[in-house]
């Protein structure tokens, strides 16, 4: 499987789109475990334009996490290998930096927000000092001005994610905060370094429903200004319909679907993503109409043995008694347009 | 602050009447006595008797209980009952020397254990960590008298070493040499348990979000070790730190009789095996008195440390 094969298929030149901001080519990370070795991300390719939020949908183990851990180097080595592909970021290919550019692109051209605001500050420095960290990491022999500087800075980015008394929180640490509060520092560091993607790893998952929403709010306010780009990593198909332009739908490590939120969630066009609707309360007032929930049948394959199909051929409700599905693994090919793609040999055949 | 001082003073005050009490019947329950262990076995009852008046232990025990607490009250730990001179006294002419030997026991355990702790953790799984790991096993296996041996047989006599005996402070290099091998015995023990709790505990943070915050912002691996595993790491450390000083002082009583140094440890061991009664209880209320200030001393030092003790 080579790249160019690869680009053929995809129709998709090998450089990025100039209006790509970050643009992610066939990757492919494994990890060694004592059952052989495990595929977590298999040629996984997307672009996120900037000013754009990018959806990552799939359940646990679908792949969402690797694949942004793999941009900013953050896969534990061993187990984990990122064999092949290319991801690029303003011109660069974040995996043929060597450690010292990587270290320098990480935070201020990719920065990452986690998903348990929680325990992902430093519980022993202030929440000001943790945040000019992130600046001054980025300068060559901080001097003194520039360290004062960096704290200003710090006191103004938590005021720009609308943390309260920012100076007085500034001085504070991390366990004098709440959850949300937290976060809200989370995306005051990531921001620091004016990055040109934010991957947001399920920003929302460890906080309650209401702060989820102030949270997702702050997050559009800040794309607003500053024109990043975010790829918003969740398995909550609810927050994908309210924040995203586009969505990438993840099984077994590989791209199922991808395309505009509403063509995807509206008009989907594989059995997998049909099943995730389907087991999804609507929160629409509209479907006032009770429906039950359908789970979708049977267990997401055990990833040390993939079937050589498609992946998600055992669970499907469309395969019938189709040979095709079971032997040859489905490329992504438009449905029907460019911009809808999805990786099902019977895609014309699948209804919402 | 004040009421600081005053709980550690209350808490202290209580130990102290708790394990002087005990200490105080339980050596009266040992077989024999200062005047058998003195006049030895074959005795006659009445020297043993007329011994044991002298002494004042005919009184009834209460009476004695009495006495001492009053005593003890006035900060006076009585006279020897073998020599007759001053428990306090002799007792603060050989305090220093234990002193000295755990700290410096301590220092070269925590140095060691710590350094080989975090090296094995940073490099885990690869053969610093199992190099590192085999030579903690081996180090736990051996007990510190046992080191001691060792230490003067390889080292001590190839290279001419003093070997026992303590030299006063002033003489500074000899004392040093002196205290060298007995400390080496004892810290090299120390060391192996401290690297393996600081091994564990290294793991366990460099395995935290914060960790991976810290690298997604870019900053230089040295620095995540330094600022994001070992200052939130070295925390649990300090009270660590605290119960090796005090298990070092219990094994300054093993290491000092092998190498015949004066100190609180064959004091008390020469003590109990003359029956002393007053000399026995006067060590073991000193070594309470210091294990409750070192703990308070710990405790007084993570909460400087620790920012989430402070609002508490």
């Amino acid at each position: 499987m080579t790249d160019v094969t690869e680009t053929e298929i995809h129709g998709r030149p090998q450089t990025p789109a100039s209006d790509g901001c970050l643009s992610v080519r066939n990757l492919t990370t494994v990890f060694t475990t004592r059952r052989g070795t495990v595929a977590a991300v298999t040629d996984v390719s997307f672009d996120l334009r900037a000013g754009e939020t990018l959806g990552i949908v799939g359940e646990s183990g679908s792949g969402k996490s690797v694949t942004a851990m793999s941009a900013l180097g953050l896969i534990p080595q061993p187990p984990g290998k990122v064999v092949s592909g290319e991801i690029w970021v303003d011109g660069k290919n974040l995996l043929a930096l060597d450690r010292r550019s990587l270290r320098a692109a990480s935070g201020s051209d990719v920065a990452m927000i986690f998903q348990d605001p929680m325990t992902s500050l430093n519980p022993v420095h202030r929440i000001g000092a943790q945040i000019a960290e992130g600046i001054l990491t980025h300068q060559r022999r901080p001097s003194k001005a520039d360290r004062e500087a960096a704290r200003r800075r710090a006191v103004e980015l938590l005021a720009a994610v609308g943390v309260p008394a920012p100076e007085r929180r500034a001085q504070q640490y991390p366990h004098e905060l709440s959850g949300g509060m937290r976060q809200r520092v989370m995306i005051a560091m990531a921001m620091s370094c004016d990055p040109k993607v934010l991957i947001a790893d399920e920003p929302t998952t460890a906080l309650d429903a209401t702060i989820q929403a102030q949270i997702m709010r702050l997050l559009r306010e800040v794309q607003q200004r500053t024109n990043v780009g975010i790829m918003l990593i969740t398995h909550d198909i609810g927050l994908v319909a309210q924040n995203v332009d586009r969505v990438l739908v993840m099984y077994a490590g590989r791209v199922v679907e991808m395309g505009t939120v509403e063509e995807v969630l509206e008009n989907p066009k594989h059995p997998y993503t049909v099943g995730l609707l389907r087991c999804t309360p609507s929160r629409l007032p509209s479907d006032s109409v009770r429906r039950r929930l359908t789970p979708i049948p049977g267990l997401p394959p055990n990833p040390t043995d993939l079937p050589p199909g498609c992946s998600f051929a055992p669970r499907c409700g469309l395969r019938g008694d189709r040979e095709l599905c079971l032997l040859e693994q489905p490329e992504l090919r438009p449905a029907p347009t460019d911009d809808h793609r999805s990786a099902c040999h019977f895609l014309e055949e699948v209804t919402p | 602050m004040a009421r600081y001082f005053l709980k550690l003073f209350g808490r202290l005050l209580l130990t102290l009447a708790v394990v002087s009490t005990a200490v105080f019947f339980l050596i009266r329950l040992t077989p024999g006595g200062p005047a058998v262990a003195m006049l030895g076995q074959d005795a006659s009852p009445d020297a043993v008797a007329r011994l044991n008046e002298k002494l004042g232990l005919t009184d009834p025990v209460f009476l004695q209980y009495w006495k001492f607490l009053t005593q003890l009250a006035q900060g006076d730990l009585g006279e020897s009952l073998t020599n007759g001179l001053s428990v306090s006294g002799t007792i603060l002419s050989v305090l220093p020397h234990t002193l000295e030997l755990a700290i410096a026991a301590l220092i070269i355990g925590k140095l060691v254990g710590i350094t080989l702790g975090i090296v094995e953790a940073v490099w885990k799984d690869r053969s610093p960590d199992v190099i590192g790991r085999i030579m903690s096993l081996v180090g736990l296996s051996f007990p510190s008298f046992f080191v001691a041996v060792l230490l003067v047989l390889f080292i001590a006599l190839p290279l001419g070493l003093p070997t026992n005996g303590v030299a006063p402070f002033v003489e500074l290099g000899s004392n040093l040499q002196r205290l060298l091998l007995p400390a080496l015995a004892m810290g090299i023990v120390s060391a192996a348990y401290t690297s393996r709790v600081t091994r564990s505990l290294m793991v366990e943070i460099i395995g935290e979000n914060h960790v991976r915050t810290a690298r997604a912002k870019g900053v230089r691996e040295g620095r995540v070790l330094v600022r994001h595993v070992l200052q939130p790491g070295s925390l649990p450390l300090v009270p660590i730190a605290g119960i090796s000083f005090i298990t070092l002082v219990g094994d300054a009583v093993l290491i000092e009789t092998v190498f015949a140094r004066p100190g609180l440890g064959s004091l008390m061991v020469n003590a109990m095996q003359a029956r002393d009664y007053t000399t026995v209880q006067g060590c073991i209320i000193v070594v309470t008195t210091v294990i409750v200030l070192v703990n308070a001393a710990v405790d007084a030092f993570y909460h400087v440390l620790d920012p989430r003790t402070k609002t508490a």
